[in-house]
């Protein structure tokens, strides 16, 4: 089975810089997972922080 | 030869990693493929689509695709394809230490140059919810 993951498209705007998403992975046993970020621009990322929280899926 | 040369041999490797039964492909190669390659073969997962006429036959179209990529690249590009096909997961890659924020002299690390696009593995999660914090450097949004 091909490994789980999180994708997002990224995008240059006029403000904001802090995205925050609530994931939540559901049932099952631990599993692979990666986060693969494509951008139409040439967006660097600074910081990355992943915690574990209880919460439904949601973008800030 | 002695341990010297071992480390060395080591050093050059990078963060390179080779399976027990998979070839050896590097991080440049890795990120290439599951940032830009991945976007249509993903999910290929039948060794039964293997081709049949070796790498060279699929440079062209790796280099329309896959941006500036020489005989090497594309070679390298082809053999992760053929591994996606048999083995029906993304390549192992290593895992940044997620105890902590990581800065972007690590995430640099997880970034395709030419793309762009980054390609962060998390290792194993256990199901629950999960918050995720991305700063970048520009205002951003993503969806």
């Amino acid at each position: 089975m091909l490994n789980d993951r999180f994708e997002f498209l990224v995008d240059e705007c006029s403000s904001g810089d802090h995205a925050r998403v609530a994931i939540t992975i559901e049932g099952g046993d631990a599993a692979e997972h990666f986060l693969r970020l494509r951008s139409s621009t040439a967006l660097r990322l600074d910081e990355l922080e992943l915690s574990p929280e209880t919460a439904t899926t949601t973008i800030e | 030869m002695g341990p010297r040369w071992f480390f060395f041999a080591l050093l050059g490797f990078g963060l390179s990693v080779k399976g027990a039964d998979t070839p050896m492909f590097d991080t440049l190669t890795l990120l290439r493929f599951n940032t830009v390659c991945a976007h249509c073969h993903e999910g290929e997962c039948s060794g039964r689509l293997s081709f049949s006429s070796g790498p060279e036959a699929a440079f062209s179209h790796v280099r329309r695709y896959a941006g500036v990529v020489d005989d090497s690249l594309a070679r390298q590009l082809y053999g992760v394809l053929e591994r996606m096909k048999r083995d029906c997961t993304y390549a192992p890659m290593v895992v940044p230490d997620l105890d902590r924020p990581l800065g972007r002299e690590i995430l640099d690390d997880y970034r395709d140059t030419a793309s762009g696009n980054y390609f962060v593995p998390l290792g194993r999660l256990e199901p629950t919810g999960y918050r995720l914090n991305l700063r970048f450097d520009v205002p951003a949004t993503f969806r």
